[in-house]
């Protein structure tokens, strides 16, 4: 069983201390597993922790207690495991999209020969590779994510965690960039893990939806959203479920309880 | 959406060739307004010196004279030359000592807690009061000039260095830790990267300051150089010459400034079409 297991967040809790020495529960006793392959959802009204979540799956902060294993390994800081995709793409921009892509790759003293392969192979999947040469600032909002997302795949992370991935774009292209996802998912079966605060792209994207609500941050329900595989982003979208299911997420991240059904845990 | 979009496309780049053409005609009626304005000022300035007494003021005809006379005797060569190498010394000194403070107390509180004070102190404060002490220190010669034009320049280019260091975006850095990079790593190819726009706007603040400070030491010590020109015809009631040494100045210190441009430009390209690539 624990071989299905790619993600396993146990018993996470995070205290800040503010300004006036007062204690912050950022995240109080969350818990939850996410499959090999599976996308998950992190969402939730502001303030419920989600991105501090994300960040201690990342490595970029420690629990105050509990642990998160990833591929049965336990989190302590960054690991080549997970690749990760920024909310603003962060792109250095002195460096061509290629050379971005290659960042993660040098990090991890790879000869160069294969750094190039592993780039170009990354940038490809993203479909990127006729502008592998330009800079950032050459790049449209779309573009620049999607080279986040080359960066991130480039290292062959079992994970890929994700903040807020398509929030800085503009709703066509965020459509766009929501389909290119599931076709990158689909040909590279990654476990993605992302934080969003729309609901429709939660439901449309995620094969579980983990709602989490504030003060303390913990979670308050995990809902089943998976569509079958190789349903497009337009039959989601025109389906039954898809109005239930965003309806009963609305309830959720509102912190109302929802009647128990089949598909949903907690 | 295909029909539409190609509907808009012409008009597009129809107000994007107006748009280009408004601006061209725009910088081409700016640059005769420029032009008309300096024929006027050099009129005013021709006809208000001609009433003064000539021990008094120059017009620019004369100040011209005087500038070909001064390049055809070798006066102007030769005290450029003379300014030029502890101009350039001091400046290079000034770099080689600010940008890596600045970067020091940029990356570690403590040093920034140690030294910050100081820096901006030096920045701020007038260096012209130090001149007499310095003289005291490295003499009358070239040491005091290079020595001047570094104090004048290291705080600027320190504190800009500085600054730059603390807005090198933080997700950046993160960027490089959830990748595995290493400090060193992090500190080449992130940091330093990131913090070239701040060093040469250092750079290009620490011209105009160098530029103060030979001068100020030539005029203490009044030998040699741009600044001797200056004093010598001063004294000797020549204010063609003195005004001919001026305008070769304010003439260097604009284009050493816009070689920094350049510079920067070939550097950090990034920076430029950020800062002005809005639409």
């Amino acid at each position: 069983m624990s071989d299905d297991l790619a993600v396993d967040v146990q018993g996470v809790s995070k205290v800040f201390v503010d300004d006036k020495g007062r204690e912050v529960h950022a995240l109080r006793d969350v818990t939850f597993q996410v499959r090999r392959s599976e996308i998950v959802a992190l969402t939730g009204r502001s303030g419920c922790g989600k991105t501090t979540l994300l960040r201690i799956i990342m490595g970029l902060e420690h629990p105050t207690s509990g642990m998160v294993k990833v591929d049965g390994d336990p989190v302590r800081g960054c690991g080549p495991n997970r690749g990760i995709v920024f909310q603003n793409a962060e792109l250095l921009p002195w460096r061509t999209a290629l050379a971005n892509v290659e960042f993660g790759l040098e990090a991890r003293g790879l000869p160069k020969a294969e750094r190039r392969a592993a780039a170009e192979r990354a940038i490809e999947l993203v479909g990127l590779t006729h502008a592998a040469n330009r800079r950032p600032h050459e790049l449209s909002g779309g573009m620049r994510q999607r080279v986040g997302i080359a960066r991130a795949l480039a290292i062959d992370p079992a994970v890929l965690l994700m903040d807020e991935p398509f929030s800085a774009l503009d709703a066509q292209t965020r459509e766009k960039m929501q389909g290119e996802l599931l076709e990158i998912h689909e040909r590279t079966g990654k476990t993605i893990i992302f934080v969003s605060h729309d609901i429709d792209e939660s439901v449309l994207l995620a094969d579980r939806v983990v709602t989490l609500v504030p003060d303390p941050g913990r979670v308050h329900g995990v809902l089943d959203t998976a569509f079958g595989r190789s349903t497009s982003l337009d039959e989601r979208r025109d389906s039954a479920e898809f109005a239930q299911r965003r309806h009963e997420l609305l309830q959720l991240v509102h912190g109302r309880e929802i009647r128990q059904q089949d598909g949903v845990s907690a | 959406m295909t029909a539409l979009a190609e509907q808009a496309a012409p008009t597009d780049d129809e107000t994007a060739l107006s748009r280009k053409i408004r601006s061209q005609r725009r910088s081409g009626r700016d640059r005769l307004v420029t032009a008309a304005g300096v024929v006027v000022l050099l009129a005013i300035w021709e006809i208000a010196a001609r009433q003064v007494d000539p021990i008094l003021a120059a017009p620019p005809s004369a100040v011209l004279r005087a500038l070909i006379s001064m390049i055809a005797d070798g006066t102007l060569l030769t005290a450029v030359w003379e300014s030029a190498q502890p101009f350039l010394t001091g400046y290079v000194l000034a770099i080689v000592a600010g940008v890596p403070l600045g970067l020091l107390i940029g990356r570690f509180r403590v040093v920034e807690a140690a030294i910050g004070w100081l820096v901006i102190a030096g920045y701020a404060m007038p260096m012209i009061a130090l001149t007499p002490v310095f003289m005291l220190w490295f003499g009358l010669g070239f040491a005091v000039k290079a020595a001047m034009v570094m104090t004048m320049t290291v705080f600027a280019i320190a504190i800009n260095t500085w600054n730059g260091v603390q807005h090198v975006p933080r997700t950046l850095i993160e960027v490089g830790t959830v990748f595995c990079a290493s400090q060193p790593r992090i500190l080449t190819q992130i940091v330093i990267p990131s913090v070239i726009p701040s060093i040469m706007t250092g750079l290009r603040i620490g011209i105009g300051k160098a530029v103060v400070g030979i001068v100020i030491a030539e005029f203490f010590t009044a030998i040699g150089g741009v600044g001797g020109v200056i004093v010598d015809a001063g004294h000797s009631f020549q204010p063609d010459r003195m005004f001919a040494a001026v305008v070769v100045l304010m003439a260097a210190a604009v284009a050493l400034t816009g070689l920094i441009g350049l510079i920067e430009r070939r550097l950090a390209p990034w920076n430029r079409s950020i800062a002005g690539g809005s639409r």
